[in-house]
């Protein structure tokens, strides 16, 4: 099994895959607000309570998980808060909400669990971000912005972090769930290559071979589309107008 | 039972280096490869060797610069293997050297090879996976494609146009079953790296600090990227480039503390 007795932790709700690297072996666990507890020890997770909007709360879950199983093999950051509203419309507490949670908490993250990680000299980090943090979209101040600093945010850490062996690697995700809002389902397919939104599997199986060292183990500071051809597109909506 | 059991895989310059060892791992996950080479002495050595360890493969003599000999490949593999599922654009060389005077022979071989030939093979290939409605056509680039290195600009701007390439076709085929990807390998520790270091254009431990990750990729380290990008797992990934260089480029490069240069 690819993640035989790893130490696997997840932020926040992707049962699927803390699931996925259970089978493969892994200790996993989902660290975020309670409301995850029941989910989280029924997809086969060990639950540890953390605020990701706060620093000291952070450092106290990593704590305790580094105390538990003596040690952290990989870290996913996968808090995700897509709000789509014109930015002269967004407040303030909005931004900070969105900002906070998904590029601070981040950071909160990698500043606690990195020193474990060069302690070790052994484990990787993996920012689940979107394709909305490098192609600029209407409404997606906060969200795109908040995913644009996660995506540098995870090439500063494998600029530094690479020199004791430690990875951090990034996923911009193309759409898999149709975000609450305006846009509707056949709007977003219009805009990708493709012409389906991606499976919840698909960005899972990214994560995974970006945690897998035996099989990413020259692979660092890079964000992989998983994207149905995404960002590789800017000619007309729809894409049968292409052609 | 591995991952590509049964699929048919055709490696340009499978030969040697990155090709060969992405054949071998292509091979170890299940897969029949096709070692389409320029100089068949390497593409049979290839082949033994292979064969040895167990594997199914063939050598087909290609130069992928001529569009008969790559629309040849595509009809002999096809009608040898009813099928073609993967494609592995790897065939390249480098020659550097000051642009003002760099020698026109040089510059229309790498260009011929690495960007027209990688075209004339997605274009014969593609059209067979096209027709099927499935396949996988991985262009190997470079970490050169993706930024300036002084006195390569040949190799630079051929692998620049093979990340432009699977961009665009990617796209135009993304509704059609077949996928396009690219690996821009970072400096790997292959024959060629070995001929740089003899002729001092660089030391390997230039080479080595240059990535944050302190040394430079081993073949094997990016034959495995490849094995997924072309594996079912990666069905949601086209027309996008992956890099594989330890974090060369993800660097901004400003020396600083320990991991200065």
């Amino acid at each position: 099994m690819k993640f035989q007795d790893q130490v696997v932790c997840i932020t926040t709700g992707s049962f699927d895959l803390a699931a996925a690297f259970a089978a493969e072996g892994a200790r996993v666990v989902v660290v975020g607000d309670e409301t995850g507890r029941v989910a989280a020890e029924q997809s086969g997770a060990v639950f540890e309570p953390m605020d990701i909007r706060d620093a000291a709360s952070v450092k106290r879950a990593v704590q305790a998980i580094v105390e538990r199983f003596g040690r952290i093999d990989v870290w996913v950051n996968n808090v995700s808060l897509p709000r789509i509203t014109p930015t002269v419309d967004l407040t303030a507490d909005e931004w900070d909400a969105a900002v906070g949670a998904m590029l601070s908490g981040a950071f909160y993250c990698a500043n606690a669990v990195g020193r474990v990680l060069i302690e070790q000299k052994r484990g990787n980090l993996i920012n689940i971000s979107s394709v909305h943090g490098l192609f600029a979209q209407k409404g997606h101040a906060a969200y795109a912005s908040a995913n644009a600093g996660l995506i540098m945010l995870t090439k500063v850490l494998a600029s530094e972090w690479g020199a004791y062996g430690v990875r951090a690697n990034g996923i911009a995700a193309g759409i898999v769930q149709i975000p609450e809002g305006p846009i509707s389902e056949e709007t977003y397919i219009g805009r990708i290559p493709m012409g389906r939104t991606g499976e919840s599997r698909e960005v899972i199986e990214a994560v995974l071979f970006l945690a897998n060292e035996a099989e990413a183990s020259f692979v660092n500071g890079e964000i992989l589309r998983v994207d149905g051809g995404w960002t590789a597109y800017h000619l007309f909506h729809p894409f049968e107008k292409a052609f | 039972m591995g991952e590509l059991d049964g699929r048919i895989a055709i490696i340009t310059g499978g030969g040697r280096g990155i090709g060969f060892g992405i054949a071998q791992r292509l091979c170890a996950a299940g897969a029949e490869v096709v070692i389409a080479e320029f100089n068949p002495q390497t593409g049979v050595e290839a082949v033994r060797s292979l064969t040895e360890q167990g594997f199914k493969a063939s050598f087909h003599e290609t130069d992928v610069r001529k569009p008969e000999s790559v629309d040849a490949l595509a009809e002999a593999v096809r009608t040898q293997h009813g099928r073609i599922d993967i494609l592995v654009n790897n065939a390249g060389l480098a020659s550097i050297g000051p642009t003002e005077t760099f020698p026109l022979e040089d510059w229309y071989r790498q260009v011929d090879v690495m960007y027209n030939g990688v075209f004339l093979c997605m274009r014969a290939i593609g059209r067979v996976m096209l027709e099927q409605g499935k396949g996988v056509i991985l262009n190997i680039s470079s970490i050169g494609g993706l930024g300036a290195w002084p006195m390569r600009s040949a190799y630079d701007s051929a692998k620049a146009a093979v990340i432009s390439l699977t961009e665009n076709v990617g796209c135009e085929w993304a509704r059609r079953g077949v996928r396009v990807v690219s690996v821009a390998p970072g400096v790997t520790r292959t024959a060629i790296l070995q001929q740089m270091v003899e002729e001092k254009i660089a030391t390997l431990d230039q080479y080595n600090r240059r990535a944050p990750m302190g040394r430079v990729a081993e073949v094997e380290e990016i034959a495995s990227v490849v094995q997924f990008l072309v594996s079912d797992r990666a069905s949601y990934i086209t027309a996008t480039t992956v890099t594989v260089d330890g974090g060369w480029v993800a660097w901004g490069n400003l020396p600083y503390g320990e991991s200065a240069q």
